[in-house]
């Protein structure tokens, strides 16, 4: 079978097509906040190193080749050890935040840790289980792993700010919108959350991004009660 | 500093990226890959997550002859594959959030409008396609990447992605004349009733 010709260089292809496809190509879909999502990434990683080794191997991805030199790492170590070993030298273990990639339960539990270091290696015990984070049963997943669950109680308080919030300062009504977004995806109380969101942006004189996500909300509630207040609010801010 | 990593292709430059750049650089497209892929809206975030630990513990990203971004797609249909409850639990009205804080540049309402109809119409399409179909026909035609690549980052004969691709190709353009002609109402009468065209 021969390669396929790319759609957008086929002659035979209508410009609609060609449009939609470029449009679907230099557009990010989905709404994703990089920023939050980066922040909670970090955490993740934090716990991801900081975790029990015991756990470790439960990462499915750790390589054999990675595995074979950091224990060629752990013995050349070991040896370096015995040779230049000083009585001055503190045995600390080292930030772990050196690591580049976690090591599997064998390298953390074996004779001699497999961290990678610059200093001279010790013998000194990994840190006591009892000072990291739970152990995990399985491979962490995203906010499962940070954070318990939301619950619909935690919703309406949050939206209870956000109301508060409108009041007297739209910026901040705006920011905790968002956030409840974020917090409680698909939670049963995102139209009203979303109906505040563009009354905060409308104040805000944040006339386009309002109309836009206005369109949005009204394809989505149609019979929203919000959607009066939100349509004589946008009437009102168009010039 | 996203949006510079963003514009450029950072493999031309960079040799190595770990985990916590790559993220920075590269979540928002595959947020984007894994909703397009039909990963539903609820599950995306953990999703993205997963892919950059996973990301994490191979080491992070060399640069060799595939992007980046190649990379990282590869890994999110392994993942998705993996959890295999997207696909069925997706909702027709998701696909009005595209807009939401996206990384459009477009700032007329109208032209967000046309946006979204577009965004909507190759979604359509996309969405008859299963997962791996799916996944060789977005870095193909949307990244731009080699079939050569495609077929060594998801460890199958090139042959098999040409397959795809063909197969790909001819129930997307199948489906997509087909909700071709439903596009002109939808979105364009609802912007009407806001007085926005």
């Amino acid at each position: 079978m021969n390669a396929p010709e790319r759609l957008l260089d086929d002659v035979t292809i209508g410009d609609g097509l060609k449009m939609d496809l470029c449009r679907a190509r230099d557009t990010l879909e989905g709404g994703y906040d990089v920023e939050a999502g980066a922040d909670l990434f970090r955490e993740t990683l934090k716990r991801e190193i900081g975790a029990d080794p015991n756990t470790r191997l439960t990462a499915p991805l750790v390589g054999k080749p990675a595995f074979i030199g950091f224990l060629i790492l752990g013995f050349s170590s070991a040896g370096l050890y015995y040779l230049f070993d000083s009585p001055s030298e503190v045995a600390t273990t080292p930030p772990l935040t050196q690591l580049r990639s976690e090591p599997s339960t064998e390298q953390a539990t074996s004779p001699n840790p497999t961290v990678v270091r610059t200093e001279a290696p010790s013998s000194a015990p990994l840190p006591e289980p009892a000072s990291r984070p739970a152990p995990r049963s399985s491979v962490p997943s995203g906010t499962a792993s940070v954070k318990a669950s939301p619950t619909l109680m935690d919703e309406v308080e949050q939206l209870k700010r956000v109301r508060l919030a409108l009041k007297s300062d739209a910026e901040d009504a705006l920011r905790l919108a968002k956030e409840g977004h974020r917090t409680f995806p698909g939670g049963l109380l995102h139209e009203e959350r979303e109906g505040l969101l563009i009354l905060s942006l409308q104040k805000l004189k944040r006339v386009e991004e309002a109309s836009k996500r206005a369109v949005i909300f009204q394809s989505r509630y149609p019979k929203s009660a919000l959607l009066p207040q939100i349509a004589s609010s946008l009437n009102r801010a168009s010039p | 500093m996203a949006a510079d990593i963003n514009e450029h292709d950072p493999s031309a430059t960079i040799d190595h990226w770990d985990a916590e750049r790559l993220f920075t650089a590269h979540a928002g497209f595959v947020a984007s890959f894994l909703h397009r892929l039909g990963s539903h809206k609820n599950d995306i975030d953990d999703l993205v997550q997963d892919v950059f630990l996973t990301a994490h513990r191979k080491g992070g990203f060399t640069a060799g002859t595939a992007k980046p971004r190649t990379w990282l797609a590869a890994i999110a249909v392994h993942l998705l594959q993996n959890r295999r409850r997207g696909l069925k639990r997706r909702r027709e009205d998701e696909q009005f959030e595209v807009l939401e804080n996206s990384a459009s540049t477009s700032q007329n309402p109208e032209e967000s409008l046309e946006l979204v109809e577009s965004l909507r119409r190759v979604q359509r399409a996309l969405d008859t396609l299963d997962v791996d179909h799916r996944a060789a026909f977005l870095l193909f035609e949307l990244e731009s990447e080699s079939c050569l690549t495609i077929a060594e980052y998801f460890d199958v004969p090139v042959g098999t992605i040409y397959s795809r691709l063909h197969k790909a190709r001819k129930m997307f353009l199948k489906a997509y004349q087909e909700s071709d002609h439903q596009a002109a109402v939808g979105l364009s009468a609802l912007a009407s009733v806001w007085g926005l065209v």
